[in-house]
This record gives C-alpha cells, sequence and structure tokens, in this order.
C-alpha cells in the first residue's frame, strides 16, 4: 500500500510516499513559493530513486499546488497514492487520538481548531478539504503534532488561572512536536532493546526554527516546554520562548495596545536573532560569539541566553522523569551542532549525563543514529534523525489498517 | 540597644513597626515596642512616622523595604540624596511600592535629623545573577531600556537562606554550597544560590512570573496573554487584573486560599493546586540542580516555611530515583518577615560601621 504525506507550510507543500508496512520511501518533493511573489517563479522539487527533478508549474493557492503534485504523481509510473496521511500542527482538545479519519464531523473539527496554529493549521486545512472535494474515494488521515501529548497529566497540562479561562477558554498546555518526540523515542526504544512502553527519556527536539523539549516516561509524553501555542518555552531562531507575562503587557503598551505588531515580534524577530542582532540561526551565533567585537559580544549572550534555557528545561525534565533511559536530540541542530549538545550535557553529572566528546563530534550526517555517551554515564545519549513524514505514514497505515 | 523602626511602605497597605534590638552583631532578641498596624493610605504612613515622638524612646534606625529597587546595588544601603533619587527614577517600574517608599523615607529624614535610614530591597539580592538569566530573548537594549530584565523580588528570604553560610565557611578551599531557597510568600519564589552568588530565580521581571501565587498566575505561555488581547478583545489593564487579582490558588481552587490551607484541605478542589504546586516546585529544583550542577541544600522561608517539612521531603523521594548522588538536607527557616528584614539591615549597618557605636 502507498501512503502519501503531506506537510503544509504557509508557502510550501511537503510530500513523501511510503510503500508500508516496509516503509519504503519511493518519492520525496516539496512544491516551493506556493502563492507568493517572489523572483523566482513557483516549482515542484522531488526525488525518485536518488534522482532530483524539478517541475514548474503556477501555483498561486495551496490547493492548486496540490492538484499539480497529484498530477505529478499520475504522471510517474506506480506513484499513485491509496492512502493520504496530513501533518496538522493544533489539534486543540478536538483531536486527542494518535491519527483522525477525514470525514464529515472531522471537518466541521478542523474549522473549529483552524486558529490555534493560526500560520499552520488554515493552510493545512484548506488542503484536506481539496483532497476532500477532489478526490473523493481516497481514504484520508490527520496526525497532530499535539495528540502525542494528550497524555501531559492535569497538574502539568493546566496554567494557574480561574476556571473560566482553564475550561471555557481553553487556555491550557498543548505541546507540540509531538509526531516528532513520538518517532525519536520509539526509535531510540528500539535501539537499546527496551519496550516504548518502558522506555524513559528527555527528548530534545531542536530545529533550526522551534525547538522544545518532551519529558516521557513509559513511552509517553509527561511534559512539553511548548504550551497553549509554540511561543512557550526554549528560546528559538525567532520566537522568545518563556517571557514574564506582564513583558508581554508591558511592550503591547509600548507599542500603542498593538498585540498584533508584538506577537509579530515574539515570533519572528525575537529569539536567537532578536538576543543577537545579527541571526536567527544559532550555528551562525556559535560563529560570531568568537569575535571579540561589540557584534561578538551580544553573539556571546545570545548563545549563553540559547544553552542556559535549555539546560533549565532539560535538568527539569530529567527530575521529572527520573531515571531517565537515554536524552535524545534531534532535527537540524540535535543532529548537526556537536556543539550544541556538548554544551547542554556539560556538567550534568548530577544527572548520571557524561558526554564522550570525540563520539559527540562523530556523531552527525550518515553517522546517526549515534550514542555519544562515554562510559560513566548511565543515561544514553542519542543523536537521532527524525522523521515525521515516516511517523505519519506509519499512524495513518496503522489506522487504516485497523479500520480495514 | 538599638531603637529601630521598621517600615513596609505601599499606596494601599503599609506596616511600621519599632523595635529594641540588641546591638551586638548576631545577636538575638529583638523586642516589639511599637505597632502601627495597618496603614491604608500613603498620608496615614506619613501621620504614623511623624506621631512616633513621645510614644517610643529615639529612634537609632530606620529601616525601609520595598520587593523592587533594581539590580544595579545589592541591597540593603544606607539612604542619602542619591538613593533617593535613584528610588523615584524607579517609580514606573514599580508604581505601587516606590512612591510610598521615597514619600516615607523622606518624612522619617525631616522627622529624624542625623538617623541613619537604610533601604532594603528584595532584588537587591539579584544583582550579582549572571546575565544569561537575567536577559529575556528579546533585542538586549532595548529590554535594559525598558527595564524588561529579570529580577527576582524575594532576596531578602534567600539572603537569609544562605547568611550562615558565609559564617559557616572555614577557608577558601571547601566546594562552594548549592542552595536551592524556596520563600513560600503568598508569591512563593524559588533561587539557586552558589554559596551567597544567587545563579537562577524562579520570579522575572515582576512578582507574575514563576510559581504560582495565592492570587497570580505564575508561568503561563506568553502567547495566551496576546491571545487574550486579540480574540478576547480585553485591555491589557483587564488582562492584567486577571492575571494578578483572579489567578493563582484562588483561579484553581475557586476561592481565596493560603498555600498552609492548600496543603491541608482535604477538598477535591485543592487537589489540582496542590499538585501543580508540587510538580512546578519539582521543576524548579531540577532547574536548580542543573544550574548549580548538584544540590546540597533545600531552604524553605516565609510565612508558609512550616510546609517545607512535607514539601522538602516529597522533593528528597523524588531526587532519590535521580542517577546521581542527590540527597539535600532540608532546612526550615521560620523567622518572620520583619525579624529576617531587621537582621538584613543591621548586619549591613554593623558591617558597615564596626568600629563606631550608633
Amino acid at each position: 500500500m502507498k501512503v502519501l504525506v503531506f506537510n503544509c507550510g504557509s508557502s510550501s507543500l511537503k510530500f513523501r510516499l511510503y510503500e508500508m508496512p516496509g516503509e519504503k520511501e519511493r518519492l520525496a518533493g516539496e512544491a516551493q513559493r506556493v502563492g507568493t511573489k517572489t523572483a523566482e517563479p513557483p516549482r515542484i522539487v522531488y526525488r525518485v530513486d536518488g534522482v532530483e527533478k524539478v517541475h514548474q508549474a503556477d501555483m498561486p493557492s495551496q490547493e492548486a499546488a496540490l492538484r499539480e503534485v497529484m498530477g505529478l504523481l499520475d504522471s510517474l509510473d506506480g506513484m499513485t497514492p491509496d492512502l493520504l496521511g496530513h501533518r496538522m500542527v493544533h489539534g486543540g482538545q478536538r483531536f486527542t487520538t494518535p491519527a483522525a479519519k477525514v470525514d464529515a464531523k472531522a471537518l466541521v473539527d478542523l474549522d473549529a481548531v483552524a486558529g490555534l496554529a493560526p500560520i499552520h493549521n488554515p493552510p493545512a486545512i484548506r488542503v484536506v478539504r481539496a483532497c476532500h472535494d477532489s478526490f473523493p474515494g481516497l481514504p484520508q488521515f490527520l496526525v497532530f503534532d499535539t495528540a502525542y501529548h494528550s497524555t501531559i497529566p492535569d497538574y502539568a497540562a493546566n496554567y494557574a488561572l480561574p476556571k473560566y479561562m482553564r475550561e471555557d477558554m481553553g487556555l491550557r498546555k498543548y505541546g507540540f512536536h509531538g509526531t516528532s518526540h513520538q518517532f525519536v523515542a520509539q526509535e531510540a526504544a528500539t535501539m537499546l532493546g527496551k519496550p516504548m512502553e518502558e522506555f524513559n527519556a528527555v527528548s530534545c527536539h531542536l530545529g533550526s526554527g522551534g525547538a522544545s523539549l518532551c519529558a516521557i516516561i513509559n513511552g509517553k509524553s509527561v511534559d512539553n516546554t511548548m504550551g497553549y501555542s509554540p511561543l512557550q518555552g526554549l528560546v528559538m531562531s525567532t520566537r522568545s520562548g518563556d517571557m514574564d507575562p506582564a513583558v508581554v503587557l508591558s511592550l503591547v503598551s509600548t507599542r500603542g495596545g498593538d498585540a498584533t505588531a508584538v506577537e509579530q515580534y515574539l515570533n519572528k524577530k525575537a529569539g536567537v536573532l532578536g538576543l543577537s542582532g545579527v541571526s536567527s540561526d544559532i550555528r551562525d551565533v556559535i560563529v560570531h560569539s568568537r569575535e571579540e567585537t561589540e557584534e561578538g559580544e551580544r553573539a556571546k549572550l545570545a548563545l549563553h541566553v540559547y544553552l542556559w534555557r535549555l539546560r533549565k528545561y532539560l535538568g527539569a525534565y530529567l527530575t521529572v522523569v527520573g531515571r531517565a533511559d537515554a536524552v535524545l536530540f534531534t532535527d537540524t541542530i540535535g543532529e548537526l551542532v556537536p556543539y550544541v549538545r556538548g554544551a547542554v550535557c556539560e556538567g550534568m553529572e548530577a544527572f548520571g549525563i557524561a558526554a564522550d566528546s570525540g563520539l559527540n563530534e562523530a556523531a552527525t550526517g550518515d553517522a546517526l543514529p549515534a550514542d555519544f555517551a562515554s562510559a560513566a554515564s548511565s543515561v544514553h545519549l542519542l543523536a537521532i534523525r527524525t522523521n515525521e513524514e515516516l511517523s505519519i505514514a506509519r499512524q495513518a497505515f496503522a489506522l487504516a489498517a485497523k479500520a480495514a | 540597644m538599638l531603637t529601630v523602626l521598621v517600615c513596609v511602605p505601599s499606596l494601599t497597605r503599609s506596616t511600621l513597626e519599632v523595635f529594641e534590638v540588641p546591638e551586638a552583631p548576631g545577636a538575638v532578641g529583638s523586642r516589639r515596642i511599637f505597632d502601627a498596624g495597618v496603614l491604608e493610605t500613603p498620608a496615614e504612613l506619613d501621620a504614623a512616622i511623624k506621631g512616633l515622638t513621645g510614644k517610643v524612646p529615639g529612634i537609632d534606625l530606620g529601616v525601609f523595604y520595598g520587593p523592587f529597587g533594581g539590580t544595579e546595588v545589592c541591597s540593603p544601603v544606607l539612604v542619602d540624596e542619591s538613593v533617593l533619587k535613584r528610588v523615584e527614577e524607579l517609580t514606573p517600574r514599580s508604581p505601587m511600592t516606590l512612591p510610598a517608599v521615597s514619600g516615607a523615607m523622606k518624612v522619617f529624614a525631616e522627622h529624624n535629623v542625623g538617623v541613619p535610614a537604610v533601604f532594603d530591597y528584595g532584588s537587591g539580592f539579584f544583582a550579582r545573577l549572571p546575565r544569561r538569566e537575567r536577559f529575556y530573548a528579546i533585542d538586549p537594549e532595548a529590554a535594559r531600556k525598558l527595564g524588561l530584565e529579570r529580577t527576582g523580588f524575594h532576596g531578602l528570604f534567600h539572603a537569609a537562606a544562605v547568611a550562615g553560610l558565609r559564617q559557616d565557611a572555614t577557608g577558601d578551599t571547601r566546594p562552594p554550597i548549592r542552595t536551592l531557597s524556596i520563600c513560600l510568600e503568598p508569591r512563593p519564589e524559588a533561587a539557586a544560590v552558589l554559596d551567597d552568588r544567587p545563579l537562577m530565580v524562579t520570579g522575572g521581571a515582576t512578582p507574575l512570573e514563576g510559581l504560582p501565587g495565592q492570587t497570580t498566575c505564575g508561568e503561563i505561555d506568553p502567547g495566551m496573554v496576546l491571545i487574550l488581547a486579540q480574540e478576547q478583545h480585553w485591555s491589557p489593564e483587564q488582562i492584567a487584573d486577571s492575571l494578578t487579582r483572579e489567578s493563582g490558588l484562588l483561579g484553581l481552587v475557586g476561592r481565596p486560599t493560603t498555600l498552609s490551607e492548600l496543603f491541608a484541605s482535604k477538598e477535591p478542589s485543592a487537589n489540582l493546586g496542590r499538585e501543580m504546586m508540587l510538580y512546578r516546585l519539582l521543576l524548579a529544583t531540577g532547574t536548580a540542580i542543573s544550574a548549580l550542577g548538584g544540590l546540597d541544600r533545600i531552604v524553605f522561608s516565609g510565612r508558609h516555611a512550616a510546609l517545607g517539612e512535607e514539601i522538602g521531603a516529597w522533593l528528597c523521594e523524588r531526587l532519590a530515583r535521580l542517577p546521581g548522588d542527590v540527597k539535600p538536607r532540608v532546612e526550615l527557616l521560620e523567622r518572620g518577615f520583619m525579624e529576617l528584614l531587621l537582621e538584613d539591615a543591621l548586619r549591613f549597618r554593623l558591617e558597615m560601621f564596626p568600629t563606631v557605636p550608633i
């Protein structure tokens, strides 16, 4: 059975086709510059059997991009999907199971949660609707980043707010990156020969954009650094992470009550970019921090704040987990930047953590997955490549098989 | 004996007390000889300061307390013109207390000419907080100009929690002592302190951040503040009011509740608040271990410090599950707020003028 996975961004549509249950990737690609006016025209870049190809097409909307992708697959031999899986960022309290079939009720529920992730949910919902309308015979499944975190206990998921805000307004922690955290936890449990139901870890999804930590007990998420929105938690590339709520109010006041301007600032211009003033990429900041200049000093501050917040949360979650089997590092920074992994693990002997610097340096690229813990460490330190699309394919396939 | 005035000014609820205190450093046994009760307006406080003449012996020292006084200088500081000017400059950052502090110190100076006064402020303890802990992830220059940096507030309690360490120190060769100081006041706060230097604190630029308080929300997703403004169309004042006065234990339990009442309650409505408070303290403990590289002591202070016995045992039971050897001893600092304030200010006074009798 061929499972096609869509991962929809605000101006892109990523897709991968898997042969299941063997999990062989048949095709991977991305529709780029969708619905945007850029110097270069929109196009679909895709890879079949290791060969990269480009397909030029006019794609003024996500719906148009979908039609182009489906047409492209149809034109290729043996690439027509039997099943669709959609990555959804935020399912709120309406979608708490790992995956959900798209039907009339699901479409209504999707509209209800659209505003919970205003950047990610609306374009993804448009794609789901377009698939539903254009390919009614093709079973579709939704996989939510928030679903893995539905096991977070009430005392960790709730904020100390009045009941009407917690219950009527739905202001609670949902958590994000669940698909990735679940995927790497499953991979790590398999690597270590432990059943997922007995696996304890802290998973560090350190993306080049967003980032979050997840505390995992017996294979289940018990806490995530992101909250109601993806703004809470770690310092990210352009997102501030944790912030005194009174500071947010103060920023709103200084901008004449314009909350939207503050939202844009805290999501797009804060974080590593706001602190360093030079780049939103922590890799650039690491380089700049070595300069004995004013710019270098500011980069140093950004790096220290970034690492400090990460270390604080790692310590907090390791304490929650108790006896962790492993600390997992994944996504762009977690997989490719040994400096960050090493700095985070340094001086953490109280938690049973000791990294081997040589193994850490070597743990990148094709060497993944790799364990860079030293012999003295009682906790495995695993750098693992995440694959959210495969995780979505697995979950969609499992639900389809169950339904059949 | 010294006669010491201790004043905690606020625009809505000030206190004024006078104590007789043994003069020798470290001596105990202060005795309260006057209590003005709760003073609801600055005018009432001014009148009480002016009216002390004849009610108590001549005042030797005035001690004034505010939770915030900046982080540029460690507190307490001897009040002079520059301190009064600085307090006025900082007023926008603590508008409910600093105007009252400034006014009370001026009235005191007018009616007690030549008598020294000290200003003790909770944030002063955090003057040595590392930059990595102080800064939020926004433009640092703008943050500094707007005063949007983490300062912490219950420095007085944290200073008291580690004060003995300086006396106990046996020399430079001993390893630094790693303390988690948990202040259980109506707005609780935890701080990680290495010997006497703070490295981490749950309080933020205001006391709203961090652990939930009796009516304050503590840490929340900053995005929610913006959602309330954008989607619910709440004004900043309405949001601030809800997060400051309707939240915390009040919001969780549904009625006014102190920390001690929360932990004593058998009602199901208290369960979520109790579990959340313990969980947030566990997170803070893990954060402190990470900041300090281990943990030697957990010290509880504040008016609900007695809860430290139960909470400390629970935390230690959880820490015993860690693979590293994390076995802190739990201590309770059960002295009252005024005693701490008095001791801190007097220590400063006596240390500053060790040979000059007051």
